[in-house]
């Protein structure tokens, strides 16, 4: 998918990877997340962290019901933390600056967690 | 003084805490990072205010149990982003003095080294200057300096003025900071408690100041707004942030059984931004409210308060400028989900085959009920549904072999996704890529149920090749596509996904389109009129489509009522 927009001097085409990459970047700076993990891992249950040049497979982006856009994330949490806060400031810092970013209203961000890893 | 014993470790931790609160809204005023919506001060204080709780009341005689008490606490408690380093970071710090009666200046030092390390390990990505450079840092700045001559008070003087320090160099390691001309907020907290540490050491207990506020922000005007603060306008109107705990009666104490759906829905009705969280017979609730005495009153029906908490928004709102929320940014409030709900029907055997359409409009809702659709999951183009609804319409469906009619070809990944989902249990879901409403109908009216799974869903597959698609919408804005030229508010005829033309009538349009879409070989047409379509027109439309392809053609106009497309066009 690519987000496309108009403007009087030409057109603006911002791809998926664009997004997942942004996105991506911002979640893994948050405390408390140790990484991305593989949005499509369900069958084979492997969560392995993501590598910079695939945050695309750790990121979706779609339009949402609303004017706008929304993102899920999956990431992988550090264990011994509290979990809700770590993922509410996912939701917080990925919507600023995806927002800050590209100057387009992301209306939500879903977080999914799909594994905690023991770092110690 | 040498050693530092559980009682003394009490205090600093008590008079840090009380430091930290004293401080609390010129913290928040330096919030810009990592969203600078101005609640890092509060969340800290809350965070560090509910391990002080935590120990209040302990009279611990050694260190390991005391320090493990205040990390829990500060676990439980932490709020917003510094509040969970914060946690962590006494997390180490309590693990380093695990087995210790007391410690010297030493196991101070190793103390929060650890305190660094076990904070440090919990991110992937860690961004310098913020508190995550003030703890390692000082602590390492503290290990060089002591020697075994050290004594606690030199110690503590000496991280606190190594962590001032190395705040002050925060500007120079985030841009962020220095753009706004700020330090980190996070580590101004750090400091703030490492101060009140460090006068609990000197023997000044610091107390809790009463008139903690709006009124203490001289910089108030000097802080510049952020673009983060547009995040939080708009938001609900307010009213009072209503936080409590409710101990739930045991059933002989003559109070009312709780029922949580009941209780959750009484208060939703009535409130905004409702978190409730039930362990046990604890209940935990957040919700905003213009009247949170009818809440309480209704909730002491079923038990006694731990605690309340209210706070008027309002009066909070306008004691920040720009429009920032300090404490509730109504991101956090939105973890409370609804739980799906449960299939009722579980005991009843499942039925061979189901299949589920994506649909919008009425008459398209009951012509495909009518070839034998169990479920409709409305949506078309501009409203995906998600996986989850497909996923609730499978299990819904009840049966052992599912068939999905995306009808659209955005929609075909979330109902594949839902399939792979769903792999292993009892139903076995397939999608027909159909990726248009004509498609989907032709396609299923080769379901036959006395077919196995698998041949059924291959003619089914096949039959979507049979169909030429089109499809006439009206153009939202001025522009060009492949060399035609789109006015706005005229009617686009696309065949597939290419458009043939764009005019402002749409009989037009459609005669345009059935033109392109018409081949030697086709031998039927069929017409679904959208939502926009009268009867006058739909008259009309028959009698234009009968005059030109009467002879050649079996003709089928249907109401579809769909919105966005003023007519389906499916040619086999």
């Amino acid at each position: 998918m690519n987000i496309n927009r108009k403007t009087p001097y030409g057109g603006i085409a911002i791809s998926m990877e664009a997004i997942a990459s942004v996105a991506g970047s911002a979640a893994s700076e948050c405390y408390g997340v140790v990484g991305l993990a593989n949005k499509n891992s369900l069958r084979e249950n492997i969560n392995e962290l993501l590598k910079k040049e695939e945050y695309i497979k750790g990121i979706y982006a779609s339009k949402s019901k609303k004017d706008g856009y929304q993102v899920d994330v999956y990431i992988i949490v550090a264990y011994g933390i509290k979990i809700t806060e770590v993922v509410s400031e996912v939701q917080k810092k990925v919507k600023y600056v995806l927002e800050k970013t590209f100057q387009i209203p992301f209306n939500e961000v879903n977080v999914f967690v799909r594994d905690v890893k023991d770092i110690e | 003084m040498k050693t530092i014993d559980a009682n003394l470790l009490k205090q600093m931790y008590i008079s840090g805490a009380n430091n930290l609160y004293n401080h609390y809204p010129e913290i928040d005023q330096l919030n810009v990072f990592p969203v600078p919506d101005g609640d890092t001060g509060m969340n800290m204080n809350l965070t560090v205010t509910s391990g002080s709780k935590e120990i209040q009341n302990r009279n611990d005689d050694s260190v390991s149990d005391l320090a493990l008490a205040f990390s829990k606490g500060l676990l439980m408690g932490a709020r917003g982003n510094s509040g969970v380093i914060t946690s962590q970071i006494f997390r180490g710090f309590a693990k380093s003095l695990e087995g210790k009666k007391e410690i010297g200046a030493r196991d101070l030092g190793n103390a929060f080294l650890m305190a660094k390390d076990v904070a440090y390990k919990a991110v992937m990505k860690p961004v310098e200057g913020t508190i995550l450079t003030v703890i390692r840092e000082s602590s390492a700045a503290l290990n060089e300096h002591i020697t075994k001559d050290t004594s606690i008070e030199d110690a503590m003087d000496f991280l606190l003025k190594e962590a001032m320090a190395s705040l002050e160099r925060t500007p120079d390691l985030l841009p962020v900071l220095k753009e706004v001309g700020v330090v980190d907020s996070g580590g101004a907290g750090l400091c703030r408690l490492l101060e009140g540490m460090n006068k609990a050491v000197h023997g000044e207990m610091v107390q809790r100041l009463s008139d903690i506020g709006s009124s203490s922000s001289p910089s108030q005007a000097e802080v510049p707004m952020y673009a983060g603060a547009k995040l939080t306008e708009g938001e609900e109107g307010y009213g009072y942030c209503t936080q409590f705990i409710l101990r739930l009666a045991e059933p002989n104490e003559g109070k009312k059984v709780f029922i949580e759906k009941k209780f959750r829905s009484f208060l939703a009705s009535r409130g905004k931004s409702l978190v409730l969280v039930r362990d046990e017979n604890i209940v935990k609730v957040h919700v905003h409210t213009l009247t949170p005495g009818n809440m309480l009153n209704y909730a002491q029906n079923f038990g006694e308060f731990v605690t309340i908490t209210i706070e008027n928004m309002s009066e909070e709102h306008s004691n920040i400028e720009h429009g920032l929320l300090a404490t509730d940014v109504a991101a956090s409030l939105k973890r409370g989900k609804k739980e799906p709900e449960k299939p009722k029907d579980e005991e009843k055997p499942l039925e061979k085959y189901a299949i589920i359409a994506v649909s919008a409009g009425k008459g398209l809702n009951e012509i495909f009920k009518e070839l034998g659709v169990g479920q409709i999951v409305s949506g078309g183009q501009t409203m995906n549904p998600s996986t989850q609804d497909f996923i609730d319409a499978i299990k819904k469906s009840h049966a052992k072999n599912v068939f999905i009619f995306p009808n659209n070809s955005n929609i075909v990944m979330a109902a594949s996704q839902a399939c792979d989902v769903l792999e292993g249990s009892q139903t076995t879901a397939r999608v027909v890529p159909s990726k248009t409403i004509p498609q989907g109908l032709v396609s299923l009216l080769q379901f036959n149920s006395d077919l196995e799974p698998e041949e059924v869903y291959r003619d089914m597959k096949a039959a979507l090749r049979t169909v030429n698609s089109g499809s006439i919408t009206y153009a939202i804005k001025d522009t060009e596509i492949e060399g035609v030229h789109i006015t706005k508010d005229y009617y686009m005829a696309m065949k597939d996904k290419k458009i043939v033309s764009c005019v402002k009538d749409k009989f037009e349009a459609l005669s345009d389109l059935v033109d392109s879409m018409v081949k030697k070989d086709s031998a039927i047409l069929t017409v679904l009129l959208g939502e926009d379509v009268t009867v006058e027109e739909e008259k009309k439309t028959l009698e234009d489509l009968q005059s030109r392809f009467g002879d050649q053609l079996d003709i089928d106009v249907k109401r579809g009522d769909q919105p966005i497309y003023s007519f389906l066009v499916g040619v086999e």
